[in-house]
């Protein structure tokens, strides 16, 4: 319907609507452009598209769990994300290379011995974390991997070769720059684990050396004792022999003190009746031999038992943090039940009664 | 008409879609990391002094209080002052103990924590100054009459009569004491069955101490079944020692010394020593007005072998 067949009533009540409707267009419209621009300000603030940042990168042995994007932590903040991640040839040692950039201020935390490790999550995927510098406890000169002069930054290079001591790039980095190498460990416990039982070995050993020292002051002395026993036994040799010769007397003969006082009778009894339990030792050290062989075999298995245990979880270094990261993601998970309306009421606070100040009547008068 | 069902759907369903998504609560505040200490640290005080290891409650206590004080909670740093105070006055440690009584009041200024920690300490001067005890009694009950603490916080106006009762008691005035506890009893139902005990305990004694050694029998009877309902050592020591006393007057005098000796075990075993000796002293007083031989009636106690009355 046109709006000159209107009457003219119509046609001054149609232009205000027509005007109401394109002021509530153009506030919609005003709106929607603000709500893009934060949200596109917030995904840049996000990304870390507004800070400064600088590249490093790593070696790893598998691409498996990262993708570009995913971010990279620092003592659990996001301190920047995956850039890049590409094979190496395939001569090299270490299969692929991970670049990734950190962002303003974090930079400032990671230093010539700062490293990288992996930490796995729950479903497969994994995260870099990079360590905060000066905590390794290596001999080297410590020294922050970036620094910035008028907007640029220099790189530090480590001393290669002949050279004592590091220094900073001549020139400023460019966009083609890969980045800081940091070492990345893949396997953190178990060579965690190995280093502080290398280190308690090293510790234990000089009381061992002192307790060797001990044992072979102690055979030298019973060398010497036995040497003088050896002496005395012979002196003793002559006086044996007599003694000797004076039981065969006692025991052989007529009249020896043998026959008056073990009659024949007794003395077939007390005969077999050794002769029985020489045969119930002979039972029993049979016995106690197939005991002890069992035994070994027991303690064998054992042993293999727990060789096996060891070997699976040094075969699977991220099982720990595997089983961390479950703890951890049920709890979210939990505390994401915890705020359903359905469910909210299975989950009522429980809270402590609050304290009183304890007060109790006197008794008596007489205390 | 289809046009109508269509909406209806579409606003049953955005309706369904708001209610799933505005009735999710949002996310609890987490609760810093040291209040959460404080507040675990404050359960383990609780616990502590419940179990009644005064020393390791004065201590807890003391932590809390600290603790709360760099949160600046105020309020519950002054309970924690307080408590710790009430343990300190159970340990012995009498100055340390009116210190912190005194610093918890600074913090309430007024209400019925405050009066806790007035009447606190009045137990506590009770043991150290008998001059600043009288004083502060005036002042409180001056301030409870003005106040109308009787209407408003009958439980502790109940608590300062009982104060002020044994406070008369024990400086001999057993009439008027008697007058002041039987008007506390009146409001007997305000206060739990610990604070009733006590009174009637009290109760009795200003009957002992004005010679009616058959009214207070009874009455300490009573008070034993009462104190063996509510399995606490310490009154069913205090009722034993009630009895033996009343029996003594009654002119009982073997069943008297047999009851005390018991009363002594208990305290004895409460580690309450100064109590115990107390008892000691009376029933060799007894013994010698008697003529009785000490030997043929008390023996040593030998603490880890016997049972105590609780357990018979």
């Amino acid at each position: 319907m046109a709006l000159n067949d209107l009457t003219p009533q119509l046609r001054t009540q149609m232009d205000r609507v027509e005007k109401w409707v394109g002021f509530f267009v153009v506030v919609a419209s005003l709106i929607a452009l603000g709500a893009m621009s934060y949200y596109a300000y917030s995904t840049a603030v996000r990304k870390g598209w507004t800070k400064k940042k600088v590249p490093y990168f790593t070696l790893v042995s598998s691409a498996d769990g990262f993708k570009v994007g995913d971010p990279v932590m620092l003592m659990g903040f996001k301190a920047g994300v995956i850039t890049a991640i590409a094979p190496n040839a395939p001569g090299e040692y270490y299969n692929v290379t991970v670049q990734f950039d950190i962002w303003e201020p974090y930079y400032g935390y990671l230093w010539n011995d700062s490293d990288v490790r992996l930490k796995s999550g729950l479903l497969g995927g994994k995260t870099l974390e990079v360590s905060k510098g000066g905590q390794s406890g290596m001999d080297i000169k410590l020294s922050a991997t970036y620094k910035e002069e008028n907007g640029k930054f220099y790189v530090w290079k480590d001393p290669s070769g002949d050279e004592k001591e590091g220094k900073w790039s001549s020139e400023p980095i460019d966009k083609n720059f890969m980045g800081y190498m940091l070492f990345c460990y893949e396997s953190t416990d178990v060579m965690k684990s190995a280093n502080d039982l290398v280190n308690k070995v090293s510790e234990g050993l000089p009381g061992v050396l002192s307790l060797t020292n001990k044992i072979s002051e102690l055979l030298e002395e019973s060398t010497r004792l036995m040497a003088s026993a050896n002496g005395t036994v012979q002196e003793l040799e002559p006086i044996v022999h007599n003694v000797q010769a004076i039981t065969s007397i006692l025991t052989n003969q007529n009249g020896g003190l043998g026959e008056w006082a073990i009659p024949p009778e007794m003395n077939k009894e007390i005969v077999d009746t050794l002769g029985s339990v020489k045969g119930t030792v002979q039972t029993s050290e049979t016995n106690l031999v197939m005991l002890s062989q069992n035994l070994n075999e027991t303690l064998v298995n054992l042993a293999q038992i727990t060789s096996n245990l060891r070997e699976q979880v040094q075969a699977n270094s991220y099982m720990l943090s595997s089983i961390s990261s479950l703890v951890l993601d049920l709890d979210d998970l939990v505390q994401g039940l915890k705020r359903n309306w359905l469910l909210k009421g299975s989950f009522s606070p429980q809270t402590n009664a609050p304290p009183q100040s304890v007060l109790r009547p006197t008794l008596g008068g007489k205390r | 008409m289809k046009n109508i069902r269509e909406s209806l759907y579409l606003a049953c369903f955005t309706i369904s879609g708001l209610f799933f998504i505005g009735c999710s609560t949002p996310a609890p505040e987490p609760v810093p990391f040291p209040v959460h200490e404080a507040e675990l640290l404050e359960a383990t005080a609780i616990n502590v002094m419940e179990a009644g290891n005064w020393k390791a409650s004065e201590e807890t206590w003391g932590e809390v209080a600290r603790k709360y004080a760099l949160l600046g909670r105020r309020d519950r740093q002054a309970i924690a002052l307080h408590n710790q105070s009430y343990s300190a006055y159970r340990n012995g440690n009498y100055q340390s103990a009116r210190a912190l009584a005194s610093e918890a009041a600074s913090i309430n200024l007024q209400g019925s924590e405050w009066w806790k920690n007035q009447i606190l300490l009045l137990q506590i001067e009770q043991k150290t100054s008998q001059e600043s005890r009288q004083k502060r009694m005036e002042e409180l009950l001056s301030l409870a009459e003005t106040s109308n603490l009787e209407e408003k916080e009958t439980a502790l106006w109940v608590l300062l009569q009982n104060e002020y009762g044994s406070g008369l008691l024990r400086e001999g005035v057993a009439d008027k004491a008697n007058g002041v506890i039987h008007r506390a009893l009146e409001k007997v139902n305000a206060v739990d069955r610990s604070t009733a005990w006590a009174l009637n305990s009290n109760l009795a004694e200003t009957e002992e101490a004005l010679g009616r050694y058959d009214a207070a029998l009874t009455s300490w009877n009573k008070l034993l079944e009462e104190a063996k309902e509510l399995a606490d050592r310490e009154l069913i020591a205090t009722a034993l020692a009630g009895q033996g006393r009343s029996l003594w007057g009654s002119g009982r005098d073997y069943e008297a010394i047999m009851i005390l000796q018991r009363a002594a075990k208990n305290f004895q075993w409460l580690g309450m020593e100064k109590e115990s000796s107390e008892l000691l002293e009376l029933i060799e007083q007894y013994m010698i007005k008697s003529a009785v031989p000490r030997e043929s009636y008390f023996m040593p106690i030998d603490t880890k072998t016997e049972y105590s009355e609780e357990s018979q």
